[in-house]
């Protein structure tokens, strides 16, 4: 008896999350087959399983696909090195940090969404206005990041190495970097994240391509289940790519000893 | 301190100044660019004549309502959460895997069930707003010291008045800064899904000024909204400040 109750101890909350999950299922069920509300906005469980099948065996979901991780790809490569460039030179410069910190700070908290129709103006409908909003997205998690790593440099180690006689590469290599490696891997996190937000909804507004675009053709064309199908595997998609980061984050954290980063989301 | 303040005073205007170079030395198109000199004023012209300020008391108002439900459900969520463990033990890290996914990419999915209506944007902001405010509301109680509570036992209080006495006003400012994530996050989740469906007040001015092309309407207005949110930003910090200390940051 005592084995079992322990047993229930340690799995008890997994137990609850995991029938939540069932009976949310269920309820949805339950409220497609009761047929009271407009039955085609509750597709039934298996008319969203089927067509989730039907989406992921298609060629044309792989060309979506391949269209939005290019916005988000190229998107974040920008970001990021536009992003370390300035987290750098704030890192570097007292007075220019104290004047745009706050500055920084606040626009990375703004939707950058509502900057996409002065991109779609000057870039077009179409991949370079994604790419435009995926590097709006990825760059402020970057900056603030590189930011709080250059100032988190203990500034004693600097010191050291200076009265050590290290050059400047070997201070940036073996004192800037291990503290700042941290944070830009977890600001590459967040920035990945952010880019994918951006890009997926800059591609339900106005794009040609994308698993974004996709979903709402579904929407217009009221084919529900496809619909739910196309969000469903854009969420589960999403994270998977945030849990393979966080889990190869801890390895390379592990691997170089890097001090961890803070992250600073939206 | 006194040339940081006039850096940060000449930042703006030095960013304004360049757009207005480039667009008056007409290195990009002329039709994308509206110059400053005329979207400032632009901007002063629309707010004063109150159509900014309809717009944004639209916004305003979609903010309140779907903060409001958020500040409700989060504190009552919150509350069950710390009060009955196991509920807490299994719900916050649930609540924190959906706060960390990208839930407004599902606003289709409420287009569908709510139509395309304000109601809609309100529901899914709803879900953005209220799980930092629980979250917070539960660590909240959770990290009242129990020193503090002893202390009640010994002088013989009751366990609701040790609630009332002890443990809410030591939670409070972890409370308040929950509420202060959710604010934050129902304003910026507004705008961006009015702009997104094309519904409500500024957003979907945004957008319509996108659509039709109308240069000045369109920077005047994404000018309006940061400033806007700049002061509800900085207000609410303010009173934060003001009411609880400049001690409890809230944390998702």
């Amino acid at each position: 008896m005592k084995g079992r109750a322990s047993w229930w101890q340690q799995y008890k909350s997994l137990i609850i999350q995991g029938l939540s999950l069932i009976s949310l299922v269920v309820i949805w069920e339950g409220i497609s087959r009761a047929n009271f509300a407009a039955v085609v906005l509750f597709p039934s469980v298996g008319k969203i399983a089927k067509a989730g099948v039907e989406l992921l065996v298609s060629q044309n979901f792989f060309i979506q696909l391949g269209a939005t991780v290019q916005g988000i790809g190229a998107g974040f490569a920008i970001g990021a090195v536009l992003g370390i460039l300035l987290g750098g030179v704030l890192g570097r410069s007292r007075y220019l940090r104290q004047v745009l910190e706050p500055y920084i700070d606040y626009l990375g908290t703004m939707p950058k969404i509502i900057l996409f129709p002065i991109l779609l103006w000057f870039f077009g409908i179409g991949v370079n206005s994604k790419i435009a909003m995926g590097t709006l997205s990825a760059f402020f998690p970057i900056v603030i990041n590189t930011l709080v790593g250059f100032l988190e440099v203990n500034p004693t180690l600097v010191r050291v190495a200076r009265s050590a006689q290290a050059n400047t590469f070997q201070t940036f290599t073996k004192v800037y970097m291990p503290s700042i490696l941290g944070h830009l891997i977890a600001g590459s996190r967040l920035a990945v994240a952010a880019a994918t937000i951006g890009v997926l909804l800059a591609e339900t507004k106005a794009a040609k391509a994308g698993l974004g675009t996709m979903a709402m053709e579904f929407y217009s064309m009221f084919m529900p289940e496809s619909m739910y199908a196309v969000l469903i595997v854009i969420f589960i998609g999403a994270m998977l790519v945030n849990l393979l980061l966080s889990i190869i984050y801890s390895k390379i954290v592990k691997f170089t000893g890097a001090i961890e980063g803070r992250g600073i989301l939206l | 301190m006194k040339s940081v303040l006039i850096g940060r005073l000449i930042a703006p205007v030095a960013f304004l100044l360049l757009i207005e170079a480039i667009a008056r030395a007409e290195l990009v198109n002329p039709l994308l660019l509206a110059k400053p000199s005329a979207f400032v004023p632009g901007l002063w012209e629309r707010v004063v004549s109150g159509e900014f300020l309809s717009l944004g008391l639209h916004t305003l108002y979609e903010v309140g309502v779907a903060f409001g439900i958020s500040a409700v459900l989060g504190i009552v969520l919150g509350y069950f959460m710390w009060r009955y463990v196991t509920v807490g033990a299994t719900y916050e890290p649930i609540l924190g895997a959906i706060f960390a996914s990208p839930i407004v990419l599902l606003y289709p999915i409420f287009l569908a069930v709510f139509g395309r209506t304000v109601a809609s944007i309100i529901a899914l902001i709803v879900i953005i707003g209220f799980i930092p405010i629980a979250i917070n509301t539960r660590r909240a109680l959770l990290q009242v010291s129990p020193t503090l509570i002893n202390v009640g036992k010994s002088f013989g209080l009751s366990e609701k008045d040790i609630f009332r006495y002890i443990q809410l006003p030591a939670a409070a400012p972890l409370i308040f800064a929950g509420l202060r994530l959710g604010l934050m996050y129902s304003m910026l989740g507004i705008v961006a899904m009015e702009y997104i469906v094309g519904i409500g007040g500024l957003g979907r001015f945004i957008s319509d000024a996108a659509f039709f092309f109308r240069g000045v309407s369109l920077y005047a207005a994404i000018m309006f909204v940061f400033v806007l949110a700049a002061l509800v930003f900085y207000g609410v910090r303010g009173s934060q400040r003001w009411i609880a200390g400049d001690t409890q940051i809230g944390t998702v």
